[in-house]
C-alpha cells in the first residue's frame, strides 16, 4: 500500500453503526450499543438489525443502507456467514471503515471469508479492523467497542498511553489493569487478524495522534516486518515503543541447515528486529505498565539519581540497584548540601541516599525534594518513604504530586507495605506520579527511561 | 558462484585456499600456498567436519597424501557427498567468530555475529540485525555480546573495526545476492597491533 490509510474514521467516528445491535442483553450486540448508548459518546449512533424497530430506545434500521445520514464507522457483529454481506452494504453506502468482532475467519481456517473481506475494503478503500477482534475503546470521544459489560471489566480513564493488542482478551485484561491501577489510556484497538488494517498502519496513526504520548503493544506477529522495521524505527525516536511479544518458543524444531540458521530463530530475529527499531521490549504484562508509565515523566537529560528515604535500608536497597542497572548515584551540588545541612536534623547525614530518618515528617520531605529538583547534579528522583512512621503524615501525597506536576524532572515513588501504604501508593499514582512496590523494578524503568532519553530520543 | 567467489566479489578476506581432487593435485597446492597447510574436505553437506575426521592441522611436506588418502576415506565412510579436499593455509591463531547470513520468514534477510567454536550455541551469546545494517548497528552487534571484552583484554585490543566492516559486508551480499544461508565461520579476528584484520577461515554457502 502507498498511500497511508486514513484511519481518523475509523479511530474517531463521529457516527457508528451497529450492525447486529440485539436486544438480549446477553448478546454482543447489545452491549456494544449500550456501551456507546450509555457510555458517553456524543456522536450518532445507529443500531442496524432487520427483526427489531427499537433497541435501547433507539430506532433500529433494517439495513445500513437504510440510514439516512453518512456513516463514519460501522461495527459488525452479524454471524460470519452475514458478514461479507453487510459489509458490501457499507461499501455500497459508502461507510468510511468497519470494525468487524466477529470472529470464524483466517483464524480457524476460512481465508476464503477473510480474503472477501480484503476485496470489499481495497474495492471501496474504506478502513477495516479484524476480523476476530475487540475493535475499539478512544478514552477522550468514549467510543467502545469493547463487549465485555462495564460491570464485568473497567474502562480506563482518559490518558496518554496508547495499547495496540493482537490478542482481544490480553487486550481487555489490560484496559481492565489499567482502568484498576488509575492509568489513563489515550486509545485502545484490538486489531484481531489485521486482515486490512496492520498493527504497522496503526502505529502510523499513533506516530501523529497528539493524544498519545506512549505507544504500548502486544504482538503475537507481525505482518510485514520490514515495513513495521521501518516505521518504528522512525518513530521511536519521538514515542516510545513498550512492546510485548508471545510465542516465543518454536513449536517444531526447524531443519536448519546452517549455524547461523540453527541460533536465530524466529523469536531471536523478532527481538533484534525491535532493538534495531529502538522497541523497549518487556517480558511481562506487569513489565508493560511499569515501563509504560514511567515513560510519561520528563525526560531526564542524565544518568544521576537521587534518592530520599526515611528509611535506611531501603535507601540502601535502592542505591544497590540503581548501579546494578546501570545508573548513577548523584553527588549532591555544594549548595544543596549546605542547604540541607541548614534546613536538617543534627541526626540526618547528608549524603545520597538522602536518609531524613524515622521521624521525617511530609514537610522535611518537601524541603529535600525541592532542593535537590534545584540541583542540576541531579537528573532523576527516587522517593523511597516508608509510610509507615508515625511522624509522616498525609500531606506527602501532596507534596509529591506539586513536585512531580512540575514536569522538570522524573520522580517516581517506592513504598513498599501492607493497606495503609497500599491505598497512599494509589493516591500517589493517581495524582500521575508512576509509583512501584520494589526497588528494583522502580530502578530497572528509571534505567529504561534514562536509556532512551539519553541514547535514543531525538529532542526536538 | 561458490562461496568462496562471493567473499572474493565482496572483498572480503579468506585464507589461501583451493581443492585438490587427487593426492597429487593437492602435494602441488600445497607448495604453492606455503606450508604448514590445513586439509579438510570440500562439501557444502550440513556436517562438523572435526567429527567425521576430514579435517587435518599444521599438515607438513611430507603428509599431505597421506592426509588427503585419509581425509577421502573418513568421508566416505561418513557417506558425506564431495568435491575433493580442501588445502589452505595456516591461519595464525587469533579469536574465532562467527558471521551468517539467513533469510527470516518475517523480517527478510538478516545477519548474525558471535563468537565462533562453540561459544555462540553453548553460552547462547550472539547478536542479530535485520539487513541492511549501518555501521553504529554493526557496532553494536559487536559491543552487545556479553563476552565483548574478549575484544580488548590483557591489553590486547582486537581488531573489532574489521569484524564491523566484515558485517557490513555480510549486510550487502544479503542484499543484493540470492543467499539463503550463509555461514562464515571461523573467521579469526587478529589484534590491532598486528595490522591482519579478520580473515574468514571457512563458509558455507546454501542459495536459492
Amino acid at each position: 500500500m502507498i498511500m497511508p490509510m486514513d484511519l481518523k474514521p475509523l479511530l474517531e467516528p463521529k457516527s457508528i453503526a451497529v450492525i447486529g445491535a440485539s436486544r438480549d442483553p446477553t448478546k454482543i450486540g447489545h452491549v456494544i450499543l449500550k456501551n456507546l448508548v450509555e457510555g458517553g459518546f456524543s456522536g450518532q449512533v445507529y443500531p442496524v438489525n432487520p427483526s427489531a424497530e427499537v433497541i435501547l430506545y433507539q430506532h433500529s434500521f433494517a439495513s445500513v443502507k437504510d440510514i439516512p445520514s453518512p456513516v463514519d464507522c460501522a461495527i459488525i457483529v452479524t454471524p460470519v456467514p452475514a458478514v461479507t454481506k453487510v459489509l458490501q452494504e457499507c461499501a455500497d453506502k459508502g461507510v468510511k471503515s468497519a470494525i468487524i468482532i466477529t470472529s470464524g475467519f483466517a483464524e480457524v481456517g476460512n481465508v476464503q471469508g477473510e480474503e472477501e473481506i480484503k476485496r470489499i475494503a481495497k474495492e471501496s478503500g474504506m478502513a477495516v479492523i479484524g476480523p476476530n477482534c475487540m475493535g475499539l475503546l478512544n478514552t477522550a470521544t468514549r467510543v467502545d467497542s469493547v463487549f465485555n459489560p462495564v460491570y464485568k471489566l473497567g474502562r480506563p480513564k482518559s490518558g496518554e498511553i496508547a495499547f495496540i493488542s493482537q490478542s482481544g482478551a490480553v487486550g481487555a485484561a489490560v484496559m481492565d489493569l489499567a482502568a484498576k491501577m488509575g492509568v489513563g489510556v489515550s486509545l485502545f484497538v484490538s486489531y484481531g487478524n489485521a486482515a486490512v488494517v496492520t498493527e504497522t498502519d496503526l502505529l502510523e496513526y499513533l506516530r501523529d495522534d497528539p493524544k498519545t504520548k506512549v505507544i504500548a503493544m502486544y504482538i503475537e506477529g507481525v505482518r510485514d516486518g520490514r515495513r513495521f522495521l521501518e516505521v518504528a524505527k522512525e518513530i521511536t525516536r519521538r514515542k516510545p515503543i513498550i512492546l510485548i511479544k508471545a510465542g516465543k518458543t518454536q513449536a517444531g524444531t526447524k531443519a536448519a541447515a546452517s549455524h547461523t540458521a540453527a541460533l536465530a530463530g524466529d523469536y531471536q530475529v523478532y527481538s533484534a528486529a525491535f532493538k534495531q527499531a529502538g522497541i523497549i521490549e518487556v517480558e511481562s504484562l506487569t513489565d508493560l505498565f511499569d515501563y509504560s508509565k514511567i515513560f510519561l515523566q520528563p525526560f531526564p537529560s542524565g544518568d544521576r539519581v537521587g534518592v530520599i528515604t526515611n528509611g535506611g535500608g531501603v535507601g540502601v536497597l535502592t542505591t544497590d540497584w540503581i548501579s546494578a542497572h546501570g545508573l548513577k548515584m548523584a553527588s549532591f551540588s555544594d549548595a544543596t548540601s549546605q542547604a540541607l545541612r541548614q534546613k536538617m536534623p543534627v541526626h540526618v547525614n547528608i549524603a545520597n541516599p538522602l536518609d531524613l530518618a524515622g521521624d521525617a515528617d511530609s514537610q522535611l520531605f518537601k524541603f529535600a525534594i525541592d532542593e535537590l529538583m534545584n540541583d542540576d547534579n541531579v537528573d532523576s528522583l527516587v522517593l523511597t518513604p516508608l509510610m509507615q512512621t508515625v511522624s509522616l503524615d498525609a500531606g506527602l501525597i501532596d507534596v509529591i504530586a506539586k513536585a512531580s506536576e512540575q514536569m522538570r524532572k522524573p520522580i517516581i515513588v517506592v513504598t513498599i507495605g501492607g493497606d495503609y501504604t497500599e491505598n497512599n501508593r494509589k493516591l500517589i499514582e493517581e495524582s500521575g506520579v508512576p509509583t512501584y512496590t520494589s526497588s528494583y523494578v522502580a530502578t530497572r524503568a528509571l534505567a529504561k527511561l534514562t536509556w532512551y532519553a539519553m541514547n535514543h530520543y531525538q529532542r526536538e | 558462484m561458490d562461496a568462496i567467489e562471493l567473499l572474493a566479489k565482496y572483498n572480503i578476506p579468506f585464507v589461501e585456499s583451493a581443492v585438490a581432487k587427487s593426492a597429487d593435485d593437492a602435494q602441488r597446492l600445497a607448495e604453492s600456498i606455503g606450508y604448514p597447510v590445513v586439509m579438510k574436505i570440500a562439501t557444502d553437506r550440513p556436517v562438523h567436519k572435526t567429527d567425521i575426521g576430514a579435517v587435518r592441522l599444521n599438515v607438513q611436506p611430507e603428509g599431505v597424501k597421506q592426509a588427503f588418502s585419509d581425509i577421502m576415506d573418513s568421508a566416505a565412510k561418513a557417506g558425506v557427498e564431495n568435491e575433493g579436499v580442501v588445502v589452505q593455509q595456516m591461519a595464525k591463531p587469533g579469536i574465532e567468530v562467527i558471521v551468517g547470513l539467513k533469510q527470516d520468514p518475517a523480517f527478510g534477510p538478516v545477519v548474525l555475529f558471535g563468537l565462533g567454536g562453540i561459544y555462540a550455541e553453548a553460552l547462547r551469546d550472539f547478536s542479530i540485525r535485520v539487513c541492511p545494517i549501518t555501521e553504529q548497528d554493526a557496532k553494536e552487534m559487536v559491543s552487545e555480546l556479553r563476552s565483548a571484552s574478549v575484544f580488548n583484554s590483557r591489553g590486547t585490543e582486537y581488531d573489532t573495526g574489521a569484524i564491523v566492516s566484515l558485517l557490513i559486508k555480510a549486510s550487502a551480499i544479503a542484499m543484493a545476492e540470492r543467499v539463503k544461508e550463509l555461514d562464515m565461520n571461523p573467521a579469526i579476528v587478529y589484534p590491532m597491533s598486528s595490522g591482519a584484520g579478520c580473515i574468514v577461515v571457512d563458509s558455507r554457502m546454501i542459495t536459492e
